[in-house]
């Protein structure tokens, strides 16, 4: 049954002479694992693409949603991260399985006549990877692929005559947005696999024709008695390096949980920027040089690179492909890699070192987890990804301090005009100190208001009248027992010199000292600090009237608030 | 080559080995693809809050008139990755009887999910896909694919306003079975 329907297709389509050429194949001086990085490759190249495609069903690509839509296919789409990972991490196994690659054709001496065209078409396919590398590191839209990419395109702005032109065309226009992220997509899943696929396809056509440089230890006679077929001898070890990388593959994925994803794109921040590993040399290199040199090492060393590998068959051209009398162009290969390895490990090394660079690192880090928690409990604002934060509860009250208040309560102390207003304002530690020292820089020290004298009581009297002003928050955790004895302190002693503490009444010397650092009196108090019932005509904070909408001054009161329990 | 025996065995071996292990990584990468790819099946991607909706104020709708058409417009939308406000994600014919009771049907026609339309000259609603017709109280006339009349909409009325809670409902059953 089964045979009668393979006859079938058999007699329409002829496959099973088109399996047993490509499969006959023989491989002179036997199979080896030398021969199976091309095979390996491959694997790994449809790896990417079957891994590509699934993730094109759930990619966006538009500035406004492809962070988005990656945080969500990666955090919450089954096995999104998986699959991501692997095409990630798959990446990087493409770039160092091509070095091996690489490094085997040049010590078989495979690259000589008359395999020249071959070794062109697989420097090409190089440079292939690393397109597909560089846009692929824009798509996602994070910081790092944003900042990273820029960096890139800003090295093609430099060229001489036509770099404006040049970036302009890259980025598709003026500055980063939909259209750049809509033109990297078409060229990584259209324009670079239909130009890979050619280029394979031309690789295997060529290398079956001229086939594998055989070991240049053994002679003729040797060869032939030693050769193997294709199938199964070298297909049997092609395999074995294939599961052990892709073993690999899976083993680095589960570690490190798939491929990172930054906060979104956000071109307000600063951020530290690194590129892929494999771009590290270049990027490392040019830190070494500026002005004009930076430019023409820029793209000169690239140039260079691929220049020298081109050349390679066209200048080694002794017909021996024994490496030993090849040495000054292996030389040549050599230094050029450790250089790039050198260049590599420094670059990596003075990342570690520098305390500044891992600082930004940590806070990029929480940004992320921030970012991408928000975007799976409420979803990401048709904004874009950055707005996501804007969903973070309390945000916009911080926003309206940061922008209204933090000049004068959260500068830095030689800036800073009002009292200090940080995580723990209005904490018990805050109004002891307050009251120790209220002429302190971080209170009203460099205010009109530098007129009250220091609360000199001891022990137990001095935690009542700390515990009675930390009564007026409203706070849940107050001893009322003991706010009470403070109330008896305050009413005896000197506070009510000054004080009330009652709400109502109005110009004492000093400020009211009801509801102090409560809801409703902060709302009162930032529209009008200079009421009677405060500071009177000894303010000099701005009054707030009309400035914020009800929403705007909840959030804001609610963020004043919340410090109060904030951990310093 | 030494004996043809052995060698045969070998390549056997490898043969099936090559088969098997390419099967192993064959299934480790598919089975992932495969949960990946139907993620969104049984996963409620888009959805509208279950609160209701404010479409109208009720002086708006008048007593025995034809129904009107009103846009659904819901806050907090999410589809897929996105959270957004202001999306119009749906529409519904409201009417008010002479006592005074509003009703809303989704404008989502209950055969295969066309937009119904009112009808001035035959006084009831028609769908311009495959030609259902409803009566005014939403039941189903004879003519016509649908299995069920149109979906009622849950009304409330708070401060002088109308509000709808938004659901959808399948296709094509006679039952009524939200999605």
């Amino acid at each position: 049954m089964l045979k009668g329907i393979a006859d079938w297709f058999d007699e329409r389509t002829g496959y099973r002479a088109g399996l047993a050429s490509a499969l006959d194949e023989e491989v002179l001086g036997g199979a080896r694992f030398a021969y199976v990085f091309g095979s390996v490759l491959t694997f790994l190249l449809v790896l990417q693409m079957t891994t590509g495609v699934f993730l094109a069903m759930y990619y966006s690509p538009s500035a406004t949603d492809a962070w988005a839509s990656v945080a969500f296919l990666n955090d919450q789409v089954s096995a999104g991260w998986f699959v991501r990972g692997l095409h990630s991490h798959g990446a990087s196994a493409m770039v160092i399985v091509s070095g091996l690659h690489l490094f085997q054709v040049a010590v078989f001496g495979a690259y000589k006549k008359p395999r020249e065209l071959n070794w062109i078409v697989g420097v090409l396919m190089l440079a292939l990877i690393l397109a597909f590398a560089l846009t692929g590191y824009l798509l996602p839209w994070d910081q790092t692929g944003y900042w990273a990419t820029q960096v890139a395109t800003g090295i093609a702005g430099t060229a001489p005559l036509a770099g404006q032109q040049m970036q302009e065309a890259m980025q598709a226009g003026n500055g980063y947005g939909n259209l750049t992220i809509t033109r990297f997509f078409a060229l990584h899943v259209f324009v670079l696999p239909a130009l890979m696929i050619g280029l394979t396809a031309l690789h295997i056509a060529l290398f079956r024709k001229h086939h594998q440089t055989p070991p240049w230890w053994l002679d003729e006679k040797e060869l032939k008695r030693r050769t193997q077929p294709f199938w199964p001898d070298q297909m049997f070890k092609d395999i074995l390096a294939m599961a052990f990388v892709f073993a690999i593959l899976i083993i680095v994925n589960f570690q490190t949980h798939g491929a990172p994803l930054d906060a979104p794109a956000d071109p307000s921040t600063a951020f530290d920027a690194r590129p892929e590993w494999y771009f590290r040399p270049l990027f490392q290199g040019l830190k070494y040089f500026h002005g004009i040199l930076e430019v023409i090492v820029a793209l000169g060393a690239p140039v260079v690179v691929g220049g020298v590998l081109l050349a390679l068959p066209f200048v080694d051209r002794g017909p021996s492909n024994n490496p030993k009398k090849r040495l000054p162009y292996l030389a040549v290969l050599a230094i050029g890699f450790a250089v790039a390895a050198g260049l590599t490990m420094v670059s990596y090394l003075e990342d570690r070192g520098s305390e500044e660079f891992q600082e930004a690192h940590a806070v990029a880090h929480e940004s992320s987890l921030k970012a991408r928690a928000l975007a799976k409990k409420y979803g990401v604002p048709p904004q874009g990804g950055a707005a996501v934060f804007t969903l973070e509860p309390g945000y916009l009250g911080k926003k309206l301090f940061d922008r209204d208040c933090a000049g004068c309560h959260a500068g830095k102390v030689t800036d800073r005009q009002g009292p200090e207003i940080l995580a723990g304002f209005n904490s018990r530690q805050y109004i002891s100190d307050l009251l120790r020292n209220p002429s302190a820089n971080r209170f009203f020290g460099s205010t009109k208001l530098d007129v009250m004298k220091p609360v000199t009581e001891k022990g137990e009297d001095f935690a009542a009248l700390v515990e009675l002003v930390y009564a007026q928050t409203g706070a849940e955790d107050v001893d009322t027992e003991l706010a009470g004895k403070g109330q008896t302190l305050f009413d005896d002693g000197s506070c009510s010199d000054c004080h009330s503490i009652d709400w109502v009444t109005e110009e004492d010397v000093g400020p009211n000292l009801g509801k102090r650092g409560a809801p409703d009196m902060l709302r009162e108090f930032i529209v009008n600090p200079g009421h009677l019932r405060w500071y009177g005509e000894k303010n000099e904070m701005p009054a707030n009237q009309g400035k914020y909408n009800d929403a705007e001054l909840d959030e804001l009161v609610n963020y004043l608030v919340g410090l109060r329990t904030l951990e310093k | 080559m030494a004996d043809k025996n052995t060698d045969e065995g070998r390549r056997r071996f490898m043969k099936l080995a090559t088969f098997g292990i390419g099967g192993i990584m064959g299934a480790i990468t598919a089975i992932p693809l495969v949960r990946y790819f139907l993620h969104p099946v049984g996963s409620p991607v888009v959805t509208t809050p279950d609160t209701p909706i404010d479409i109208a104020a009720e002086s708006e709708i008048i007593a025995g008139a034809a129904p009107i058409r009103l846009p659904i417009v819901a806050n907090g939308v999410r589809d897929a990755w996105n959270r957004a406000d202001n999306v119009a994600v749906g529409s519904c014919w409201v009417s008010k009887s002479e006592s005074g009771e509003i009703t809303a049907f989704t404008s989502v026609c209950p055969h295969l999910g066309c937009s119904v339309s009112y009808s001035d000259k035959n006084e009831d609603f028609r769908c311009p896909c495959h030609n259902s017709a409803f009566a005014l109280d939403g039941k189903k006339k004879d003519d016509g694919p649908a299995k069920r009349g149109l979906d009622p909409l849950e009304v409330t009325l708070e401060d002088g306003r109308v509000k709808v809670t938004y659901k959808r409902f399948r296709n094509d059953i006679s039952a009524r079975e939200p999605v």
